[in-house]
């Protein structure tokens, strides 16, 4: 059962996303650009404030119905339309069927009142013209898919029997079921256990390659990307700071935060632990000039004067820091 | 920007001033309005309760049988007059005082016959706690009102048995919440600890468990304060609850239906007074259920 | 809704297979339903014996000798001694409550020597009123209560919303009994659009039965109905901040899919037990507005037993409201246990 749509890119410009604060809306997402080819997968990586939540939720459209955030600016823009444009009824034809999304808490992403073929046949019956038993049958084969043994049988349990990890995979059955084109994974494994985490990411990979979708990869990970991604993305404060392929990105970085990290994820015994002083900043309270400045070793009184730019570094490649060139930024391997 | 690890790095951020238990929870109740409105209000209904023979225009039992069934503002009486006369205002100031210490008197005795059995129960378990906890079942099963009668049945008329009887009804609802409270706070890791240290039970249950089971007790207590007044209100207006010549809202209520023919807004005021005090308190309670409870989890 | 499964399923999640990939800690065990329901009504035995004894012992309370109180006020004393004999007052307490007991089972609640008249067939009468009253206001709140909850819940923080949670706070701070005066003084007095008093019995004129049940039931389920607005605003608005709420939004289905199949499953379990909740307050609260409605109900022979201390017949009407109470909740919780996703249909 295949829906044969023509593959499509995700191409996101200048998102803006602002949030309710007792101070009023505030803007958190500040002109994020975001290209995610077919057979892609493209990782967000950033603190946790940083924005890259808001702007998948942005993206799959979920904020339409928040009363504490809003989309204020942007484009996001799929197969020509430009979904941030769409009456709430049109895009809801988009959602789950040409774009859908995995969740950081497969223990609470779940109904426990339906069974899991069921919360997968759903989403088909809603959008797809297929039967009651087509759409069955066809969980079945998802739950196959997914690494769900025995997939007849246990398309008629009830979530509480199953374990997080498992319960990810069922969520992953579920995003699948219509063939969309882009899947957006918000920490999808964070929550769960190691090893676990490990089978998931191997299920990703090998679900882009079948299907040939593209996904973007959220996490605050470097680690994950690394093992993972085809791109990134690094947020910080509400802006991209750096994006570009990721051999290239983690092997040399071109701007002093994405190094700063590279530099704290734990390595071996012999390379001392580090990591980057300082907090980020409030939403209310963002610095002049470069937002990152103020943690900055390599800060300079230029970098607080104006709005920085994000500029090309290379083939693909973006960075927001107007040192860069003069920069030496230790990568990892 | 990185730090070295064997460097101690000072905090970007500066720590936020030590702030009480008690401190957080008065700031959390007075920022909401709402809370703010009935503590306004209550404290008022409270003062002129006390204040009663000071802010009474007249004397609240001096009958005037040339004066009766006044409307509202004839010949001084803000409110009119009763069937024998009596300025409706003042009744309804001092009928208040009667109707606020009854709610008082049940709720106190709700508590006392439903905590104890609930925190020994709740904390020892087995056997013991089964029996209350079944006990207080049945209490619950029947219906209030027919439970309160009963026991004024058995007690006879009056507003103290009246109060005890409501106090009956209120007794396992004090230990339903004291004995969740309990089961909630028993497994917790400080328990255990005093355990270790080898503070004996009762210690234990006095100065650990108590202050955490004292804040459901509150809300409990707060709430349960203006269904007392309902309750309370409505014996005393089929006659089982306050007797004459005292006179409570309920009492006045009662009067009021009587002559509801030939003067029909003598059954607002006592009614009125009832619902802005029920409500009072009814918010009351919710806002300090949501200035008690625990942090919510910081969204990454 | 994929309720049903294949028979003989053994609907135990923690069975032990071999190599199963399931997490460590055991599941919940989903339980059948007629299990669920065999605990439920299990557990209220014990509560119906307490009850049982209690209400067998209320003559033992009042002081002195629960013959001559039974025997009230007008009775010779060759009367309390056929009472005490009749009765059993000279026999060991078990036996008397044995006794007791086993005449209340076969519906056989004793005389009232004060009305002289046998208390089951008192009972009998009135409790087509009360129960008929009871019932319907309940009805009331579930009716109108549920779409105002969710009305409020699913536009939280809008106008609608505020005067829902402010008119629902209101009526949950009004006594039923001053409503019932106000609504028979405007509605019934002044305006005649409706009785002001009595009731008619459903098989002789249903039109005038509704007629004259109409305001005694707003009066008692009007207040109800505010509570059951909170109840489902408060569930419902919990439910649809929850993750699988969001997860279903993410699959772009509708509203009315999202809050009828989703969210409700969920949210009405504490808000069907409210209403059970309900019903028993309301069958106390009928007691009162019988009497402003001058219906003929328990209420009525209530407050007369208890004015005049006639025991048989306070005993009677307590054993009787209290079962009806514990049977509602029980009809309740198996409704519950139905909705429960942990108990499955086999």
């Amino acid at each position: 059962m295949s829906t044969s749509r023509p593959p499509e890119e995700l191409r996101v410009s200048g998102l803006q996303v602002e949030v309710a604060t007792r101070r009023g809306w505030t803007p958190i997402v500040q002109g994020v650009d975001l290209h995610v080819q077919a057979g892609e997968i493209h990782g967000i990586v950033g603190e946790s404030g940083s924005g890259k939540s808001l702007t998948a939720l942005a993206i799959m459209g979920l904020l339409q119905s928040e009363s504490h955030a809003r989309v204020t600016g942007g484009t996001v823009e799929m197969g020509g339309t430009d979904l941030l444009s769409l009456s709430r009824r049109k895009l809801r034809r988009w959602q789950g069927n040409r774009l859908a999304m995995v969740f950081q808490e497969p223990m609470t992403s779940l109904n426990p009142a339906f069974t899991i073929g069921d919360q997968i046949a759903e989403t088909m019956r809603y959008h797809l013209e297929v039967s009651r038993a087509e759409a069955w049958e066809r969980a079945v084969e998802l739950l196959n898919e997914v690494g769900i043994p025995d997939a007849r049988t246990h398309a008629r349990d009830y979530p509480h029997q199953y374990s997080g990890g498992m319960r990810q995979r069922v969520m992953l059955a579920i995003a699948l079921a219509c063939e969309p084109s882009l899947l957006i994974a918000d920490e999808p494994t964070t929550a769960l256990d190691v090893t676990v985490q490990a089978q998931i990411l191997e299920l990703i990979s090998s679900l882009v390659e079948r299907h040939e979708m593209g996904v973007i990869f959220i996490t605050h990970d470097l680690a994950v990307v690394a093992s993972v991604c085809d791109r990134v993305t690094v947020m910080y404060a509400g802006q991209v700071v750096e994006s570009g392929r990721v051999s290239e990105v983690i092997g040399s970085p071109q701007h002093p935060y994405t190094a700063g990290l590279l530099a704290s994820v734990p390595g071996t015994r012999e390379a001392p632990l580090s990591w980057i002083r300082g907090a980020p900043p409030l939403p209310n309270d963002m610095p002049d000039g470069c937002r990152f400045h103020p943690r900055c070793e390599h800060a300079l009184p230029e970098c607080r004067a104006g709005d920085i730019p994000l500029v090309a570094v290379g083939s693909g490649r973006v960075s927001r820091c107007i040192l860069t060139q003069g920069l030496d930024l230790k990568g990892r391997k | 920007m990185t730090v070295e690890f064997d460097q101690m790095a000072e905090p970007a951020l500066p720590t936020p001033k030590r702030e009480t238990p008690a401190r957080r929870f008065v700031r959390r109740l007075l920022s909401q309005p709402v809370a703010v409105a009935s503590v306004v209000v209550l404290t008022l209904i409270f003062l002129v309760a006390v204040f009663a023979p000071v802010l009474a225009p007249e004397d609240p039992n001096a009958t005037n049988l040339t004066a009766t069934l006044l409307d509202p503002g004839e010949e001084g009486h803000l409110l009119g007059t009763d069937h024998l006369g009596r300025d409706v205002l003042s009744r309804l100031i001092f009928a208040g005082r009667v109707s606020l210490l009854a709610a008082t008197q049940a709720v106190v005795v709700g508590a006392l016959i439903g905590i104890p059995p609930a925190l020994v129960g709740g904390y020892i378990g087995g056997r013991l706690d089964w029996l209350f906890m079944r006990s207080a079942d049945s209490l619950l099963a029947c219906p209030p009102l027919i439970l309160a009668i009963t026991v004024i049945g058995i007690l006879g008329p009056g507003l103290t048995n009246a109060m005890i009887a409501v106090g009956i009804i209120f007794a396992p609802r004090f230990a339903r919440m004291t004995r969740g409270a309990v089961l909630s706070v028993r497994e917790e890791t400080f328990v255990e600890a005093a355990k270790s240290m080898g503070l004996s039970q009762t210690r234990i249950l006095w100065k650990h468990i108590l202050p955490h089971v004292l804040s459901p007790i509150i809300v409990t207590g707060t709430v349960l304060a203006g269904m007392a007044m309902i309750i309370e209100a409505g014996l005393s207006f089929i006659g089982l609850g306050v007797q004459v010549p005292q006179a409570s809202w309920g009492s006045m209520l009662s009067t009021a239906y009587r002559f509801i023919a030939v003067a029909p807004t003598l059954i607002l005021w006592p009614g009125i007074a009832v619902v802005i005090t029920v409500l009072a308190t009814n918010l009351l309670g919710d806002a300090i259920r949501d200035a008690l409870g625990r942090e919510r989890r910081p969204t990454s | 809704m994929e309720q049903s499964h294949s028979a003989g399923r053994p609907g135990n999640g923690g069975d032990g297979g071999a190599g199963r990939w399931q997490s460590p800690r055991r599941s919940t065990a989903s339980m059948s339903l007629t299990r669920v329901a065999a605990n439920r009504v299990w557990a209220s035995v014990p509560i119906i014996v307490v009850v049982t004894l209690v209400v067998f012992s209320i003559p033992y309370f009042i002081p002195g000798d629960p013959a001559l109180t039974i025997a009230g006020p007008n009775a010779t004393v060759q009367d309390v001694e056929r009472i005490r004999t009749d009765l059993g007052f000279d026999e060991p307490l078990v036996g008397q409550y044995l006794g007791w007991l086993s005449r209340s089972l076969r519906f056989d609640l004793g005389q009232s020597y004060i009305i002289g008249r046998d208390v089951g067939t008192m009972i009998a009468e009135r409790m087509e009123v009360t129960l008929s009253l009871a019932l319907l206001s309940t009805a009331f709140a579930a009716l109108v209560g549920v779409p105002l909850g969710i009305a409020a819940a699913v536009r939280i923080g809008s106008v609608r919303d505020r005067v829902a949670v402010v008119g629902a706070s209101l009526g949950v701070a009004i006594p039923n009994y001053w409503l019932a005066a106000v609504l028979v003084t405007y509605l019934a007095v002044k305006l005649r659009w409706f009785p002001a008093a009595g009731y008619v019995r459903i098989g002789e004129d249903v039109v005038q039965w509704a007629r004259h049940l109409v305001l005694p039931t707003v009066s008692l389920g009007a207040i109800a109905a505010a509570e059951i607005t909170r109840q489902m605003r408060g569930r419902l608005a919990e439910t649809l901040a929850l993750d699988y709420v969001r997860t279903a939004r993410m699959k772009g289905l509708p509203a009315h899919l999202i809050i009828g199949k989703h969210a409700l499953k969920n949210a009405a379990i504490p808000v069907v037990t409210a209403l059970g909740l309900q019903l028993t307050i309301v069958l106390g609260g009928s007691v009162i507005v019988e009497q402003i409605f001058g219906m003929a109900g328990l209420g009525e022979l209530a407050i007369t037993a208890v004015q005049a201390r006639d025991i048989p017949v306070i005993q009677g009407i307590v054993l009787l409201t209290t079962v009806v109470a514990i049977g509602a909740n029980l009809v309740v919780d198996i409704i519950t246990s139905y909705l429960d996703p942990r108990v499955s249909i086999s």
